[in-house]
């Protein structure tokens, strides 16, 4: 009985003991795999597999010499495509299989048309890159849908799998989620552990890496890897956004540059509202005026209740008004030049003082939501889709928002108008490079010149390809995002897609005409769920979006802010408290609580205590020195 | 025979007896080590023209005290110490004192089940995270349309913009954060109180102490021990305003009186990458806590004899 009992104690003591021992076990598995040393560890992990898969393939590829008879034919055309390691499976995976070979013939054809055919020439020996790039939450769901209908997987897909074929590369992809990219790749850059080819998202983090000399300069292969289009695309903003990544002459990263008129404010209004009232579309800031009066006191929706705003505005007004201080010649965040050719930064400038004396008139006639401090610009396009609000500054993507206020009232119809003028004459945007990322190339990498490689080939699928577009770029809307290298996209992209989708229509509903991003959005405005959003952002009407950027860049009225490059020496110092008090003192101008005169002055007192005339010669030596 | 040898062995078999209890308590330790010793290493970024690229262990240059240098002279920080020490200090003096008087209330009601649900109803905003309880402030208490104000309106004040003016943002910070969690502070002055040997109240009133009296000489002096932990601890939160309650909630509007060290040091060193001052002004916040837990340790040592250690 005793023995009994003695042998229950030291059975609950041993539990004891081990539970304790799981429980370390776990911790320091925690604690390791949390830590910044988590990176390390699974990228030494990774590096591992590389080399297995390396030499698996180079054992494939000496296989593929021996039957290498089969090919003489292709190569006897210049054609060289290499074994993929990859193998289609799921529900469509024919689909994936003749969208691949489909793609790589047409690629071969166009680039011997054009005389380029050494671009697609792959590596004798196999290539083993480390990437990284990032991916946002639309591509999870999309991710889902592949992997059942063709079996990818971050990991491998389509794209690895065509650049293997292509030019015998194997890529180890790391995926990261965007929202804490940056975050993950500071502790990289403190490991001192970075990939060869990889995307950075922030233009600081891109001058960190470049300043300690962990890049290479990129700037001797573009002339003899980049392909006529992606030059084109390079050369649509006047270099505007390559200057962003230059430092001392070296171009240290490839912008994933997109369209700069996504940045651009455009008026939307509600035409079925001007109609009831009877009102032509305003063409001057007194027009808008009486518009604004209008919308807000003789009841435009016709349903007897007071509550209609004429403008929907958010908290940040530089953006919320970036049209009416576009109005008057004021572009408060960026560095433009001035009527004497001069560097100056907008926030500075008469032009935004006057614009700011306007939005403080407009607060005290209240025409501005007084909670407008509180009101994201979330909750601002929330009054466009509820129609609470008749007009709205904001770029093209407001068609969403539009598209939901017509769905629950069917008469409610926006359309874009030109941007009415305080001066008389035209108003004039500003435009500035829209980069989603910078394509980065370890300095220890030997091909630098991969990535053109891997640019040429997206940049021909994004841009000019009429049978692979939909697949390979547009697939549930997603697919290019799976890129390794992202892609170098036109300033004037979108534009080019309206241009197309309008000569389609122009030509009687020609859709052999479409190329490109064109194919993939004449099919967006047909659908049936949510065609009127597209119909609105590219529609050939000619008060769509992108109809209103089409007059503007034809009659000049597009121009490039002068200044995009890192921050200055000064600007790390003292920009973030120059901005901190220069919405402070413009929001007390709007708010009333000073003048217009008095807030602007004190605003310059400001400006000139904490070295911004200095950081404006700064930014003005950059210019000079990296002048086109 | 046998039992001469145990004796002999006692310390022995007293390290064998407790090394369960040791194992248990090691992965605890290693956690603690890990997660708050090691990190303290970071220290050294505060003293350092920190660039991330030359790794965390790479050859930083050395500014010395640079970098408090920059965020002192920084022409805003006057007014965000500022706003932080009255942010703060509030929160720390009403979230010490509300949870008691609130225990004490609760204490006395009779019906229990009405007790439980109101200890239930003022435990639940805790839970909320601030991201959340943020958008549901911004909608009680807009001007216009927020039920706050309705009710004000009806005893006839005008509407006040909680969020959006100086005079107010303050007050809306310190109380709001109050609301959140005085809840879980009253459970356990609650759970203290039952603790209380329910002999020394029937003593208090054959000796005639009426309700008043039993609770300032048996409740309050039962609960000394734990006021004074909770103060001693709360002396940590003197510089922390609460950065996911203000980030949340503040805007260019109220910068002048609701900015405070954190989300100064966010907008500088998250969205500027200039660790080094990031770094400096941690470091400034935790010496001042330091020094302030420390005090008041010693205080409550003097004074009241109380012995955390």
């Amino acid at each position: 009985m005793e023995k009994k009992i003695a042998t229950k104690k030291q059975i609950s003591r041993w539990l004891a003991v081990g539970l304790a021992a799981v429980m370390t076990v776990t911790a320091a598995g925690c604690g390791s795999g949390s830590g910044g040393s988590s990176a390390t560890e699974g990228t030494t992990a990774a590096a591992q597999t590389a080399q297995t898969s390396a030499e698996t393939t180079a054992q494939a590829a000496a296989g593929t010499a021996e039957t290498a008879g089969q090919e003489t034919q292709a190569q006897a055309a210049g054609r060289v495509t290499y074994e993929p390691v990859f193998t289609p499976s799921g529900t469509a995976a024919e689909k994936y299989t003749e969208q691949m070979d489909g793609l790589i013939d047409e690629l071969f054809d166009v680039f011997e048309a054009n005389g380029e055919t050494e671009l697609l020439t792959g590596y004798d020996e196999p290539v083993t890159v480390d990437m990284m790039r990032y991916y946002s939450t639309s591509m999870e769901t999309g991710m889902a849908g592949y992997e059942e209908k063709y079996g990818e997987s971050y990991s491998y897909n389509r794209w690895e799998d065509l650049y293997k074929r292509l030019f015998n590369v194997d890529i180890n992809m790391s995926m990261r989620p965007s929202s804490d990219y940056s975050t993950q790749l500071s502790l990289d850059m403190a490991a001192l552990d970075l990939p060869d080819i990889f995307i950075v998202s922030s233009q600081s983090d891109l001058m960190a890496l470049a300043e300690e000399g962990l890049l290479a300069d990129m700037s001797g292969y573009i002339d003899e890897y980049a392909s006529a289009q992606v030059k084109a695309n390079m050369a649509s903003d006047d270099g505007a956004a390559l200057r962003e990544t230059t430092m001392d002459g070296k171009i240290f990263a490839i912008p994933c540059a997109t369209s700069a008129t996504n940045n651009l404010s455009l008026l939307w209004i509600r035409s079925d509202w001007l109609k009831n009232l009877g009102m032509e579309a305003p063409t001057t800031v007194d027009e808008l005026e009486t518009v604004i009066d209008a919308f807000m006191t003789k009841d435009p929706d016709g349903n007897g209740v007071d509550d209609t705003w004429g403008f929907a505005v958010n908290s940040d007004t530089s953006s919320a008004f970036k049209g009416l201080y576009a109005a008057y010649g004021s572009y408060p965040n960026e560095w433009h030049e001035d009527a004497n050719g001069e560097i100056v930064y907008g926030g500075t400038t008469e032009a935004t003082k006057n614009a700011l004396a306007k939005l403080a008139e407009w607060y005290k006639k209240g025409y501005i939501d007084p909670e407008y401090i509180t009101t994201s610009a979330a909750d601002a396009n929330a009054k466009v889709a509820d129609g609470t609000a008749g007009m709205r500054y904001y770029n093209h993507s407001l068609g969403k928002w539009v598209e939901t206020c017509h769905e629950s009232d069917p008469n409610a119809d926006w359309i874009c108008v030109p941007l009415p003028s305080a001066t008389g004459s035209p108003v004039k945007s500003i435009l500035a490079p829209y980069n989603v990322g910078y394509i980065v190339v370890n300095k220890d990498f030997e091909h630098p010149e991969l990535v053109f490689k891997m640019l040429n080939v997206i940049d021909h699928i994004m841009y000019n390809s009429a049978d692979y577009v939909e697949w390979w770029a547009y697939d549930d809307e997603v697919s290019w995002n799976f890129s390794p290298v992202g892609c170098y996209g036109s300033a004037f992209g979108n534009l080019d897609i309206y241009l197309n989708v309008k000569e389609c229509y122009d030509n009687g509903e020609d859709t052999s005409l479409l190329h490109g991003g064109g194919v993939a959005h004449y099919r967006m405005m047909h659908d049936e769920n949510d065609g009127y959003r597209w119909v609105k952002m590219f529609g050939p009407q000619d008060n769509s979006a992108h109809a209103i950027i089409a007059q503007q860049k034809d009659s000049g009225n597009l121009f490039w802010a002068s200044f995009t490059g890192p921050n200055t020496k000064l600007m790390n110092d003292y920009w973030t408290t120059l901005m901190d008090q220069k919405s402070v003192i413009f929001k007390s101008i709007i708010n009333g609580e000073v003048s217009a005169d008095e807030g602007f002055a004190q605003w310059l007192d400001f400006w000139d205590n904490m070295h911004g005339n200095e950081i404006t010669q700064e930014v003005r030596d950059w210019c000079a020195q990296n002048a086109k | 025979m046998k039992k001469e040898k145990v004796v002999s062995n006692t310390s022995m078999r007293r390290i064998k007896r407790e090394l369960p209890l040791h194992l248990m308590l090691l992965p605890g330790v290693l956690l603690i080590f890990i997660f708050h010793y090691i990190p303290l290493g970071g220290i050294i970024i505060a003293f350092q023209d920190f660039k991330v690229a030359k790794g965390l262990f790479g050859n930083q240059e050395w500014i010395g005290l640079g970098n408090f240098e920059y965020l002192f002279k920084l022409p805003n920080f006057p007014s965000v110490l500022k706003n932080t020490v009255i942010i703060a200090g509030w929160k720390v003096v009403l979230g010490l004192i509300t949870p008691i008087v609130v225990a004490l209330l609760l204490n006395e009601m009779i019906n229990l089940k009405y007790k439980r649900v109101i200890q239930t109803v003022i435990y639940f905003p805790h839970f909320i995270s601030w991201i959340i309880m943020s958008s549901i402030l911004l909608n009680i208490l807009s001007p216009s349309t927020g039920i706050v104000n309705r009710i004000l309106e009806f005893i006839g004040v005008q509407p006040i913009y909680f969020l959006g003016d100086n005079r107010y943002f303050r007050g809306t910070m310190i109380v709001s954060s109050i609301w959140k969690n005085f809840g879980y502070g009253t459970v356990v002055y609650l759970a203290s109180i039952t603790s209380i040997d329910p002999e020394l109240y029937d003593a208090a009133s054959i000796d005639g102490a009426g309700r008043l009296r039993q609770l300032w000489h048996v409740t309050l002096p039962g609960l000394r021990a734990l006021i004074i932990l909770m103060m001693v601890l709360r002396m940590d939160d003197f510089l922390n305003a609460g950065f996911d309650q203000i980030y949340n909630l503040y805007n260019t509007s109220v910068y002048e009186t609701g900015d405070i060290i954190d989300t100064l040091v966010y907008r500088l060193g998250l969205q500027r990458a200039m660790y080094g001052a990031a770094a400096a002004a941690g470091l400034f916040k935790s010496a001042i806590s330091t020094v302030l837990i420390s005090l008041s340790y010693y205080i409550a040592n003097k004074f009241f004899d109380y012995k955390l250690f």
